[in-house]
């Protein structure tokens, strides 16, 4: 699994200083981290409309946090993920629903054919860990679509580093007893790991 | 070592957990798997526009969306009134800084008359 290299954190310490300096300069890290974060909530509340919302909030929350905000040497997405699951716990009341990802953009080049292959499996594979129970879709999220530590995902959470562990190894059983194996395209390249 | 240590230790690459556990091969396959679908959540760029005028506009003027639904208004209405607030900051801070420095100007002109 790819984690952050000390050099990209670096990079990532210096763009955080740029946007504390210079507030339009926050759209870089908005950019980067948007698609995480609105896939993480959406995972999470099964809700596109929540999902922009809570995206929205907790981009504002960041923003306002911004000239307060102290470097830790753990990735920025780290304290993000952490506000947005804090802002769904907040908003739980309200009923979730699965519905179509029209807003979702295709692979562009990619052949049709084989596109619409991927994509259908892409969506299976989310819909197998939208329905995982809460802890291990947010342990799951947070370690494969966020690729952070499991010391910054137990810092999330407020679990330990060995619940994380054994949430992600449950979690991961049951996605390959649901999914079974990858598209034979999917295993020859590894892709994401 | 558990068998979450072992995934735990293949997922950080661990060669040696790896090679140990080939049953472990498996859950890797699926977690590449996952990451890659996960990877492949992109908003367009309407939306990622109408998030971020969203959150600058709340960032701004606190709690003016959620009036704005409150009256009924729909998303498109709420991104073009965040996206007006964007604006009028942005000439807000404009204004401030013409006054800054026609403030200054006097003082720089006679700072250079001075030498």
């Amino acid at each position: 699994m790819a984690h952050r290299s000390a050099a990209e954190l670096e990079e990532e310490r210096l763009e955080i200083l740029a946007a504390q300096r210079d507030r339009a300069a926050f759209a870089t890290l908005y950019e980067r981290y948007v698609d995480q974060i609105h896939a993480y909530v959406y995972t999470l509340t099964h809700d596109m409309e929540q999902a922009d919302d809570v995206t929205a909030a907790t981009f504002t929350k960041a923003i306002e946090e911004l000239p307060r905000f102290e470097w830790r040497g753990v990735p920025y997405s780290a304290w993000l993920y952490r506000v947005a699951g804090n802002l769904v716990s907040r908003d739980r009341r309200r009923p979730g629903w699965i519905e179509l990802e029209s807003r979702m953009l295709p692979d562009a080049g990619a052949d049709p054919a084989e596109q619409v292959e991927a994509d259908a499996r892409a969506y299976e594979v989310r819909a197998a860990v939208a329905e995982l129970p809460h802890d291990q879709r947010q342990a799951i999220l947070l370690r494969f679509g966020g690729e952070l530590r499991n010391r910054e995902i137990a810092e999330i959470m407020e679990r330990s580093e060995g619940a994380v562990k054994l949430l992600s190894f449950r979690a991961l059983t049951a996605l390959r007893r649901k999914l079974g194996a990858p598209l034979p395209a999917e295993r020859l390249t590894g892709s994401g790991s | 070592m558990t068998p979450e240590d072992l995934l735990d230790a293949a997922l950080e690459s661990d060669l040696a957990a790896f090679g140990a556990a080939p049953d472990i091969r498996d859950l890797l396959e699926t977690g590449a798997e996952v990451s890659g679908a996960l990877g492949t959540w992109h908003l367009d760029a309407d939306t990622r526009s109408r998030i971020y005028a969203a959150a600058i506009a709340d960032a701004i003027a606190p709690g003016m969306n959620a009036r704005l639904r409150a009256l009924g208004f729909d998303r498109r209405v709420q991104a073009i009134a965040g996206g007006a607030v964007v604006i009028l900051a942005a000439l807000a801070a404009l204004g401030v800084a013409v006054g800054r420095g026609r403030r200054r100007a006097p003082a720089a002109a006679s700072a250079l008359g001075a030498t």
